[in-house]
């Protein structure tokens, strides 16, 4: 998280902590009332300003429920919560807040120009904004080709991408993504992380679920771990991942002779064998620069994504 | 908050034109608005023909987009819940309220578009049946059928007395049988003395006579094209003509005698003078019996009505199915209601059976009052508990639901009656009170209900 971020002062509606969840508990009961699942079992996490915190867990660990007590969508059986310091049933506090649902459960007769401009209308957006970000969204998105087609004949990543563009159009303080990545092409899933990095930057808050462990460990600072419906382990990414009683040391490549005695110095002071090994680039960041360095065939249609929309990185 | 709703109202709209909903549902009314007359014949009569093409196709139009709007309103939060699509929704700065409204004014915008194509094809239609017609049919029909005449009734027979005797009379005779009655059947009972004391009044025996007034109110267009319709309803349902002597007063100016037959079962008409009767003036009608042996039975409740032209058929169609479209909002708001509260299968299947008991409820109530069900003197059957448990429900329904099955503007269209500006009122005004109440409770119950799982 960057100071930067912090910095960046959002107006009346930014509050020192985004998410308060105290005491969470989630049950379901059957057609009589009588209890048949603990999706949630007494969890307490806060999302401050500012930071990007995902939820993880194996399917059926309470994640998406606890989404949908957030967004209101589900009452807690138990406990409290408190989205932009107020209630999560509250429309003033859903003004600012953004949604991708782990379906896009979006209308497939809409076009997605249409499909944006209908979410922008139910923020109060005016028109001529409307219009604008609709623009710079499908842009981002790389669905200005395709979007005057009805969302029914898309595929699963474009349906995801309109997702995506309808979760941001109210330029939101807190954007909630429940496995944001799913079904998306290499590139746009670039795009969606440094979208969250972006808006990160300009002090807004992320909570994201997925299943895709790099991607959390990629862009999230904090880490919220359920397991049949409580927290397992929670903390900074770091704190959890870092190995302190190891290190790594990255050098260049040396002649034989020179990195015998290297080897040889270092098993006198460690008193073990040294792992030694040729660093390697990630599988997204290789596929992303076979993409970038195709040069005489450009992605187009589908898989050609803009940089992000310029009233979500400050930049309009 | 207008914009929101209109946001949920246009979608819903766009839903039914993309899903092709709307277009075919116009392409079945225009099939059915175009075979139905080549189908249904009348008596072959000019204005038999343009009775049938109004009342028989605009009411198998009005049935077929009623039958569609409450398919259209059930599924329209109920298949939004199912398919989840509600959760982008509801997660945005909308109240259920405007969910809810969105939702109803985009069926209401389905019900106009559909009742402006029923009302241009209708018009079309007629347009193109009686141009062939020559000009001495058109000008009848222009005053019988294609116009909006004001009805005012004759002043009614006075048998309040006669009826509590033999009410009394009927109610002793029944105790001493040792049969208890119920609150509904003493008003069936009530009721078909009355039609019964009423027939006996309305009937004119050889060389006998009965007069009647009619008091021309103050609001009444006069100076229009103005006659006498009369009523004759056969005893036995066949079709007699019987001679008379009419003879109409009104003022010391106005006098007129006509020697007439009048035939049973047919709308007989006697054409006035347009400045025949003043604002304010009674008409005093008479009539004689000429006939050799039969008595004359004029119809109890209308044996005679003075009607006077008030307005264009033009503006009596739209008026029309301004009616209907009240009733379809009503219809759309009760569909929105129940797909609120259940699945869409579930709710549809209420819906319909609620709208079929309240009918039915509806019919016994108009068939009680036209004495179909329970003739003097037959005594009341001993009622089972489920037959007491039914009639209460269904009599219960017809009750709530009256005010709005009362909104019928097709039977005076299709006969040239006014559908008066306050008729439209009062429908718009009972589609806002029911409406709002199923809002209220359906709205309480949306922000109450989960819209995950």
């Amino acid at each position: 998280m960057t100071s930067e971020a912090v910095d960046r002062d959002e107006g009346s509606h930014e509050t020192a902590l985004m998410i308060e969840a105290e005491g969470l508990v989630k049950v379901f009961r059957d057609f009589w009332r009588r209890p048949k699942v603990r999706a949630v079992d007494g969890i307490d996490f806060n999302v401050g300003s500012g930071e990007i915190v995902g939820l993880l867990g194996p399917n059926g660990s309470g994640k998406s429920t606890t989404i949908k007590m957030l967004l209101g969508l589900l009452f807690p059986s138990a406990g409290s919560i408190r989205v932009l310091g107020e209630s999560p049933q509250d429309v003033t506090a859903k003004q600012r807040i953004g949604y991708l649902p782990e379906i896009s459960d979006l209308y497939s007769f809409l076009t997605p120009r249409e499909t944006l401009d209908f979410y922008g209308r139910l923020f109060g957006l005016k028109r001529k904004i409307r219009r604008s970000r609709i623009e710079q969204l499908l842009e981002m998105v790389g669905l200005t080709h395709a979007a005057d087609r009805q969302v029914g004949e898309f595929s699963m990543g474009m349906k995801r991408r309109v997702g995506l563009a309808q979760a941001l159009v109210n330029d939101p303080l807190l954007l909630i993504l429940d496995e944001p990545t799913a079904g998306l092409d290499p590139p746009a899933c670039r795009q969606v992380k440094d979208t969250m990095l972006a808006m990160v930057r300009r002090g807004k808050s992320i909570v994201l679920s997925s299943h895709l462990l790099a991607d959390v460990e990629s862009v999230c600072d904090r880490l919220v771990i359920l397991h049949n419906g409580r927290i397992r382990a929670q903390g900074s990414v770091k704190d959890l991942l870092t190995q302190s009683d190891r290190l790594s040391v990255t050098i260049p490549v040396l002649p034989p002779e020179k990195m015998k005695a290297l080897l040889h110095a270092l098993r006198d002071h460690i008193g073990e064998e040294p792992q030694i090994e040729h660093p390697s680039m990630d599988l997204e960041r290789f596929f992303l620069d076979v993409i970038e360095h195709a040069g005489d065939s450009p992605l187009t249609g589908a898989g050609h994504h803009e940089g992000i929309a310029r009233y979500l990185d400050g930049t309009e | 908050m207008i914009g929101r709703v209109l946001a949920v109202a246009t979608l819903t709209l766009r839903g039914a034109v993309r899903s092709r909903a709307l277009f075919g549902l116009a392409v079945l009314l225009l099939f059915l608005m175009i075979g139905l007359p080549m189908t249904v014949k009348g008596s072959g009569s000019p204005a038999s023909d343009v009775n049938v093409l109004l009342y028989y196709t605009l009411g198998c139009a009005w049935a077929v987009i009623m039958v569609a709007t409450l398919l259209l309103s059930c599924a329209g939060i109920s298949r939004d819940i199912e398919q989840e699509k509600i959760r982008l929704v509801a997660v945005k700065p909308v109240r259920k309220t405007e969910i809810w409204l969105g939702k109803w004014f985009g069926v209401l915008a389905m019900n106009a578009v559909l009742l402006v194509f029923v009302g241009v094809t209708v018009s079309g239609l007629l347009s193109w049946k009686i141009r062939s017609w020559d000009p001495a049919t058109k000008k009848r029909l222009r005053q019988t059928v294609l116009v909006a005449n004001r009805t005012i009734p004759h002043r009614p027979d006075d048998i309040g007395e006669d009826l509590e005797r033999m009410y009394e009379i009927e109610l002793d005779s029944i105790k001493e049988h040792g049969r208890e009655t119920s609150a509904f059947q003493r008003k069936r009972i009530r009721g078909s003395i009355r039609h019964a004391l009423l027939t006996a009044y309305s009937q004119v025996s050889p060389g006998n006579g009965k007069a009647w007034q009619i008091d021309i109110p103050r609001a009444a267009k006069v100076g229009e094209p103005m006659a006498l319709h009369i009523n004759f309803s056969p005893l036995s349902g066949e079709i007699r003509s019987e001679r008379g002597s009419w003879s109409l007063s009104a003022g010391s100016d106005s006098e007129l005698v006509i020697e007439d037959r009048i035939v049973a079962g047919m709308g007989n008409r006697i054409p006035l003078p347009d400045d025949f009767v003043s604002r304010g003036q009674t008409l005093s009608v008479r009539f004689e019996n000429a006939t050799g042996g039969s008595s004359v039975v004029f119809d109890p409740e209308a044996a005679i009505e003075l009607r006077i032209r008030e307005s264009s058929f033009a503006r009596n169609l739209f008026f029309s199915l301004l009616v209907i479209f009240c009733q379809l909002a009503l219809l759309s708001a009760f569909g929105l209601a129940a797909g609120t509260f259940f699945s869409f299968p579930v709710a549809t299947f209420v819906a319909t059976v609620l709208v079929f008991l309240s009918m039915t409820g509806h019919y016994f109530v108009v068939s009680e009052k036209s004495d179909v069900l329970s003739p003097v003197g037959v005594q009341p059957r001993e009622q089972s508990v489920f037959h007491a448990v039914g009639e209460t429900l269904v009599l219960g329904l017809e009750r709530i639901s009256g005010p709005a099955l009362r909104l019928n503007s097709l039977v005076k269209l299709s006969n040239g009656l006014l559908v008066s500006l306050g008729s439209v009122f009062h429908a718009m005004l009972v589609v806002i009170g029911y409406s709002a109440v199923l809002t209220f409770i359906s709205c309480i119950y949306l922000s109450r209900r989960e819209l995950a799982a």
